[in-house]
């Protein structure tokens, strides 16, 4: 899903340098509003964007898993937030000792629902991100523009690349054990936890081997032996330079609103 | 008698939209061994992830002694069907080879001196009983691989699917596994085997499946499957070498030949009842 899908649109042409300035900025602007209103229109906006990108469905597909997540920051925010107002308690107050523990409020609601949104705004836009940018690109544009050392930029892009290859391994290592009677039944957190291992270790292991691999066949082609230079040079055109100046502008617009207290709320009382 | 796997009309078409198995119709009874081939992408380990719930059917049926596939969990199926996956390493996980056999039967919910009594059935079988106590990773390859035989072995399933078990071996250790899978199949269990190697088919099994495009494309005895080199060719694969030479005379050899040993008996034949000049 993270991985780069070849297709022909606006995004996919613009240079990976205006695209990281514009994640960066969205995860500007979902920190600097917290109203949900706000940031239901950050994360439509982003939606809208990806659809310009003709990777609309993959980040729906995307936003869907995330709002698992988000369901848990939502829950985890309603039940752990002190003070406000009262409307139930998830103990009915009735019940001996435990009565009246764990008490939903006004203001755990509203902040849970403003957390869980801004979760997904700030990582919105990470699968347009990277399904429009091929990582090479990204890594030119960190090294070549930003002047990020190359071994960071490399190792950054590698953790992208590796992630779907991990991800399948995962899924085959998950068939193999359940095809051993391996089953995770239950809510018991124990339980839960020891079945870990037979996952997480056999993963371990692919996963160094595969590093090491990588880093051997990476030093037979060279890698690290002189400066290195580039095929592809990419610049900064007309659209880019327009959308980096659109996204500065929509700052500072965002900043004077945050200090006009536009689009923020007050979460902690009314 | 009742056939121990049934597919009908099974279709599996995957989330990115590759339509993996396009109606397979398919019976095997119970005690064949029967090796599955054809080209990758070609639907082999799609088809036989179905007889264990690892994949469902997107249309159609799979039944596995008679039961609806589909009905089951993957882990009550274990008991049943058992599948060795290609790599070794995408399964064990602990710390010595006893502990890894011992997981599936573990898991079954058997007690420790029945356990006991597995382990020890399994790691007879694979030939690994005096390396129980060391580490997996201790081993070779080809070790490794029998001890995935035997963790699966050790749940005692029916049916035995495995996945490329000679890939990436040498040729002794190859025909090493294979042994050992002819005789499981000897003991009683129902084998299906994923190959790319035709000698290793025309060695031992008795029934092929041949997969093209998510069809099955042959279906018959070795002999009979190894006779169709025109529709083989279709989807990349030639019978072993000998097979082949032996189709070059058609006139001298009728049968389809599958081993060396067939080849020299039916030469000698041919030799005694040459008119003498």
């Amino acid at each position: 899903m993270l991985e780069y899908i070849p297709r022909s649109s606006l995004l996919h042409r613009l240079h990976p340098l205006t695209k990281l300035a514009w994640a960066v900025s969205v995860m500007i602007l979902s920190l600097i509003f917290n109203d949900p209103w706000f940031l239901a229109l950050l994360i439509l906006g982003v939606v809208i964007i990806g659809f310009i990108g003709k990777v609309g469905k993959e980040t729906l597909v995307y936003l869907s898993a995330l709002i698992v997540v988000a369901a848990f920051v939502f829950v985890f925010q309603i039940l752990f937030r002190p003070g406000g107002d009262v409307i139930f308690t998830v103990f009915p107050v009735s019940w001996p000792v435990v009565g009246g523990w764990l008490p939903v409020t006004v203001e755990g609601l509203r902040y849970g629902f403003a957390m869980s949104l801004r979760m997904i705004a700030l990582v919105s836009t990470l699968p347009i991100l990277l399904s429009t940018t091929q990582p090479r690109d990204i890594v030119m544009a960190l090294v070549d523009t930003l002047h990020v050392p190359y071994d960071y930029a490399f190792m950054f892009t590698t953790a992208l690349r590796f992630m779907p290859v991990i991800l399948s391994e995962v899924n085959t290592i998950s068939q193999a054990q359940r095809s051993r009677a391996y089953a995770v039944e239950g809510w018991n957190p124990i339980r839960k936890l020891q079945a870990f291992g037979p996952i997480a270790l056999p993963i371990v292991f692919i996963a160094i081997e595969k590093a090491d691999r990588l880093g051997l066949s990476m030093e037979l082609r060279g890698y690290g032996s002189k400066k290195r230079t580039y095929l592809r040079m990419l610049k900064l055109g007309f659209i880019d330079w327009f959308i980096l100046g659109l996204l500065v502008f929509i700052l500072i617009l965002s900043t004077w609103a945050m200090a006009k207290g536009i689009g923020r709320i007050s979460l902690t009382g009314t | 008698m009742q056939p121990i796997i049934e597919a009908i009309d099974l279709h599996h078409v995957y989330p990115n939209g590759t339509h993996a198995l396009k109606g397979v119709n398919l019976k095997v009874n119970s005690g064949e061994f029967v090796a599955v081939i054809g080209q990758n992408g070609s639907g082999k380990t799609t088809f036989v992830k179905h007889l264990n719930g690892l994949l469902r059917a997107t249309r159609g049926l799979v039944r596995v002694n008679g039961m609806d596939v589909a009905q089951q969990k993957v882990s009550d199926m274990a008991r049943l069907v058992g599948y060795c996956f290609q790599n070794p390493d995408h399964q064990i996980f602990c710390d010595s080879i006893y502990k890894e056999v011992a997981y599936g039967p573990k898991n079954l919910g058997l007690t420790s001196s029945e356990i006991d009594e597995r382990v020890e059935e399994a790691l007879n079988a694979v030939g690994l009983i005096h390396l129980k106590n060391e580490h997996p990773r201790d081993l070779s390859k080809g070790q490794r691989q029998r001890v995935a035989v035997a963790a699966v072995l050790s749940m005692r399933p029916t049916i035995l699917n495995i996945d490329e078990p000679t890939t990436g071996q040498d040729y002794r250790d190859g025909l090493e596994m294979l042994e050992l899978i002819a005789q499981l199949n000897r003991a009683g269990h129902t084998i299906l085997f994923i190959t790319h190697d035709m000698r290793m088919v025309a060695r031992f099994a008795q029934r092929v499946i041949v997969f093209r495009d998510g069809e099955v494309l042959l279906d018959g005895t070795t002999r009979e499957v190894f006779r169709e080199v025109e529709t083989l060719r279709s989807t990349f694969l030639t019978p072993p070498q000998i097979t082949t030479l032996a189709h070059a005379f058609p006139d001298l050899y009728s049968q389809t030949i599958l081993s060396v040993s067939e080849m020299l008996d039916q030469t000698v034949a041919l030799l005694n009842h040459r008119p003498v000049n």
